[in-house]
């Protein structure tokens, strides 16, 4: 509907908005402080839509571009926001929609206001791309391409274990709070050492996500249908807790596993509280959505 | 209610501090910009003073000083015209050309004056000096413009003190130059000379880039519209003002002084060794003085260092009229103008968006500057017709000194206000109300719940929001009806769970006096667990009494678990939110502020020692982070602690000292700069600057004095002595 002026009214911009899935969790606040930063212009479909360095362009819903899941992919609909999420800021790329409707330009200041300022939000960003990855997950080579790129050298792991190797071991596991060194000690000393034989299950589907597991040694195969074997450096179940829901895959121990296990409750504390581990999270997240993305188009 | 004062030492300007601001500061990046604007400027104001000496040369020779008034209400004039031609044309990003072709015409235009001016008529003179005035004023306006679209705040504090005396070394070498070729040559020559040096400056004004900051894309808005919505604008006019009208005076009364004691044909020598001697104690204040006394005493109240001199003089005048006291005012006026005022005036426009300085700056310039020349001298003739002696304008002189210190009183408040309103723009304020639904918004989201292919939920809350359909089950309702069946120690021990927290906090919330009580006793005691402990402060901030926020400050100062002692304090944040009213102790969070910086200090000076002494260590890598994220939280904590003490005036400054655009850390820095009292101030202004570890600490080094230095010492020593130290 639009107003008087042919503009877009406000209710459509959020409704925009929040059609990226990317976006879609946002709290009404966040989406209509957004709303109030957005050009938005009614398009033609197949007429290439101007960059905008600055703005993240937007397209029109898609309804044939979707994931398994039913939702349509937040790099299919405005793939400027995924880079640029992911820390890349690339503004040239063609952008044509599939269809005639609305589509919005949005001031990347604003979305950095938001996220920057309210870790409610970054949380909600974080959490959907985590769902998109999660969703993604499912189709088998995926699975198998993101555990490898998902896998660290830890170097040499000791037999046995003190605080300072835990640290050590997550700050190469987890690039994206390297320098953070207080919050991977915090994490380090909430860990536990988990060593399993072969054939244990850390998890099942159906059981609660409150965990992630850095393998230290040995293996574990995760299984949607097929199955992904993750080795020592993986860290593993992180998608499933980021989004809070119950696990969907199997993940069974192979040989004999020795793996830290990282409670979500602080893994979240330590996110609330940092809001630089937080940017570092969301930008290490969707760079695995984009490496998700180019499989899929692959 | 105002803001609670952190109670200060005395303030005093320390020799670190001289140290940190040394006069060349120009870092990578920085260099070609800074170049090209002092040697335009150097060449441009050496131009300048060879044409200013011509001019009263000129003037004085063939007319009365008492003739000067209507020069100024001519130059007005001209300047009116001018500056509104000049605003209505829109500035492209051009760089220094359109500086570069003003320059251009002015040196055709004094050329041509030369030749009529071996004449002995009368008009000439007066083409002469309103043309001086124009040039200057156009020249420098488009200049400064320029440089305020090129470099930030912070920037133009460090480096406008390096230009400004490009400036001032070009006016006293031009001066002196005049002086010489007066001893020889009629002011008609002085003219072509003039000419020829601004063709250089012209060709070098080419280099100058165009600014950094992106062009609105809404269309400029007229100085009209800037001066009625933007207060500070409003105050900026007026300061030009009541300078303009003040410095009128003042020059109208050294030179009828001048035009009466020196003969006319010694005139040309005379201004060319004073105008040379002045800018010479110019340049000197410029080098050593300008930036300390703008870090010192911040960029609002150097403005207030020329009229208290005047106001000084003035009184001394009418006590022992001695025409000496005249003279050195104008001196001091010609000392200060050209570098702590004007520093200060360039600084003042920084807060205001490029498109409005840009609409502001030609008429503050045509109606503060020239206007008020044209109201003083409207007033100097009424003075001369009333027969009125020096006394009456030396008397008006402090009598506008007073008015412009007055009007100085309530810029910080304008000035800071533009820069919180660039740090609020750049944040997320979850506080703000949703507006109300339009009809068409209403339409769209009914229309939206009809498509399958749309998301709902979005759509569903924003009409639930708007009352349009029944609204969402509230969670926090029911999580409190739920928790009111849960018995108190159950409701304590749920807060060390995310999932059941707010649950029990909403329990807590419902159970009142009690409660409070009991998240009292959980803080203080050390049977409870850490777990819980951590979040008893945020629970505590849900009942905002004086008994709960002293009990938060004193667990402060006591509580062993770093986590529990910042939740602490962002409860306290929250605590003083939620209850503007509550006086939280300044003078122990003033205690706390500084001992926290001072440990951040501590921090990066350590950091900085244990980097160089163990370079290539890996383990002494992972401490090096440590060092910088203790940091880090430790400047996060200092702003937290002064956000208690100036409540809503430091609302998204961290952010923005954080941020990756220049522009918000030098907003966040301008408001610290105003806001936050010394020797606080200049420490953590150091702490946030753009340069790199090693300066910083080495100059931050001095300010703990020998315990911090001593510490370094020892860390460094013991790095060394290591078996993994390089």
């Amino acid at each position: 509907m639009r107003s008087a002026d042919g503009r877009a009214s406000r209710a459509e911009r959020i409704l925009a908005i929040a059609a990226v899935p990317a976006l879609a969790t946002l709290d009404l606040k966040a989406l209509t402080a957004l709303s109030e930063r957005v050009e938005a212009s009614q398009v033609a479909a197949r007429v290439p839509l101007t960059a905008r360095p600055g703005r993240i362009r937007i397209l029109p819903v898609d309804p044939t571009v979707v994931r398994p899941g039913g939702a349509a992919t937040s790099s299919a609909l405005a793939p400027e926001l995924v880079a640029w999420l992911a820390g890349e800021e690339t503004w040239s790329r063609e952008l044509v929609p599939a269809r005639a409707g609305l589509a919005l330009a949005l001031e990347v200041d604003a979305l950095h206001a938001v996220l920057q300022t309210d870790s409610a939000a970054s949380l909600a960003v974080v959490r959907a791309l985590a769902l998109e990855i999660a969703v993604a997950l499912r189709e088998p080579r995926v699975a198998a391409e993101l555990v490898a790129a998902m896998t660290y050298d830890l170097g040499v792991v000791p037999a046995r274990l003190e605080l300072a190797d835990r640290l050590l071991l997550l700050r190469a596991a987890l690039p994206f709070a390297r320098r953070h060194v207080a919050s991977l000690f915090q994490l380090a000393r909430h860990s536990t050492e988990l060593h399993a034989d072969h054939g244990y299950d850390l998890w099942r589907p159906g059981d609660p996500s409150d965990s992630a597991f850095l393998v230290l040694r040995g293996q574990v195969a995760t299984t949607h249908g097929e199955e992904a074997v993750a080795g020592a450096g993986c860290l593993l179940g992180i998608f499933d807790a980021l989004i809070d829901q119950p696990r969907s895959s199997r993940a069974s121990v192979r040989g004999s596993l020795v793996a830290l296990t990282l409670p979500m409750e602080c893994m979240l504390d330590i996110l609330e509280d940092e809001p630089q581990v937080m940017a570092g999270l969301r930008a290490a997240v969707a760079r695995a959505l984009l490496l998700v993305d180019h499989l899929d188009a692959r | 209610m105002g803001p609670k004062r952190v109670p200060t030492s005395t303030r005093r300007c320390p020799a670190w501090l001289q140290r940190r601001h040394r006069f060349v500061d120009v870092r990578p990046g920085e260099r070609h910009d800074v170049i090209s604007a002092v040697a335009t400027l150097f060449v441009f104001m050496c131009a300048h003073g060879v044409l200013e000496t011509a001019r009263d040369a000129l003037f004085l020779a063939r007319l009365p000083a008492e003739r000067l008034p209507w020069v100024y209400v001519a130059m007005a004039g001209a300047g009116t015209v001018l500056a509104w031609l000049s605003a209505r044309r829109r500035a492209p990003r051009a760089g220094g050309r359109r500086l570069s072709t003003i320059l251009g015409v002015s040196a055709v235009v004094t050329a041509s004056l030369a030749l009529p001016a071996a004449e002995t008529g009368t008009l000439l003179p007066y083409v002469v000096y309103v043309w001086t005035g124009l040039v200057a004023t156009f020249g420098t306006v488009e200049l400064w413009q320029l440089l305020g679209d090129r470099f930030t705040a912070d920037q133009a504090k460090r480096l406008y003190g390096l230009i400004g005396a490009g400036a001032i070394a070009g006016v006293v070498v031009g001066s002196a130059f005049a002086a010489v070729l007066s001893e020889r040559y009629p002011p008609g020559a002085l003219l072509l000379v003039a000419a020829a040096v601004s063709v250089v400056a012209a060709l070098l004004a080419r280099r100058l880039a165009p600014g950094a900051e992106p062009e609105a894309v809404r269309p400029r808005p007229s100085a009209m519209r800037v001066l009625r919505t933007e207060p500070h604008a409003r105050k900026v006019l007026y300061l030009v003002l009541l300078a303009s009208l003040t410095l009128t005076v003042a020059n109208f009364l050294f030179k009828s002084y001048v035009a009466g004691a020196v003969a006319p044909a010694r005139l040309g020598v005379f201004f060319g060794w004073f105008y040379a001697l002045v800018n010479a104690a110019s340049l000197i204040v410029q080098i050593a003085f300008t930036a300390v006394v703008m870090r010192w005493l911040g960029t609002v109240r150097s403005l207030a260092v020329l009229p208290s001199v005047l106001v000084a003089g003035g009184t001394i005048f009418l006590g022992t009229p001695v025409v000496s006291v005249l003279v050195a005012m104008k001196a001091f006026d010609g000392v200060a103008r050209h570098s702590i005022l004007k520093t200060a005036m360039e600084l003042l426009f920084l807060p205001l968006p490029r498109d409005a300085r840009h609409a502001l700056k030609a008429v503050l310039e045509a109606l503060g500057q020239r206007g008020g020349q044209a109201i003083a001298s409207a007033g100097i003739l009424l003075a001369s017709w009333m027969q009125a002696g020096p006394r009456v304008l030396v008397m008006a002189v402090i009598a506008l000194s007073v008015l412009w210190l007055l009007a100085l009183v309530d810029v910080p408040r304008h000035y800071v206000a533009l820069f919180r309103r660039r740090l609020r723009a750049a944040a997320f304020d979850r506080t703000k109300p949703l507006p109300e639904l339009e009809r068409e918004d209403v339409e769209a989201l009914i229309e939206s719940l009809a498509q399958p292919d749309r998301p709902s939920g979005v759509a569903t809350a924003l009409l639930a929001q708007a009352g349009w359909v029944a609204r969402l089950p509230d969670k926090e309702q029911e999580a409190a009806r739920g928790a009111a069946r849960t018995k108190m120690p159950t409701l304590l021990a749920m807060l060390e769970r995310r999932g059941s927290r707010e649950e029990a906090r909403a329990g807590l919330r419902d159970r009142g006096a009690a409660a409070e009580a009991a998240l009292r006793h959980a803080l203080v005691s050390p049977n409870t667990p850490l777990a819980l402990r951590r979040h008893v402060p945020r629970t505590l901030a849900t009942f905002p009494s004086a008994e709960s926020a002293a009990l938060l400050l004193e667990r402060l100062g006591r509580e062993p678990d770093g986590v529990t002692r910042f939740k602490i304090l962002a409860a306290l944040v929250a605590l003083s939110v939620a209850r503007p009213d509550l006086e939280i102790d300044p003078p122990t969070i003033a205690t706390l502020a500084t001992s926290t910086l001072r440990r951040a200090t501590e921090l990066l000076v350590e950091r900085v020692a244990l980097r160089s002494s163990a370079a290539g260590c890996a383990t002494c890598s992972v401490l090096v982070d440590l060092l910088r994220q203790k940091e880090e939280h430790a400047l996060g904590r200092v702003f937290m602690l002064l956000t208690l003490v100036h409540p809503g005036e430091l609302d998204w400054i961290y952010e923005g000292s954080r941020s990756a655009d220049p522009r918000l850390r030098a907003a966040s820095h301008a408001v610290i700069a105003e806001v936050v009292e010394p020797p606080l101030r200049e420490e953590l202004l150091l702490l946030l600057d753009d340069v790199d570890d090693e300066e910083k600490a080495s100059l931050l080094a001095g300010v703990g004095g020998a315990p911090i230095a001593t510490r370094c010492l020892r860390a460094s020593r013991r790095i060394a002595a290591s078996p993994c130290g390089s």
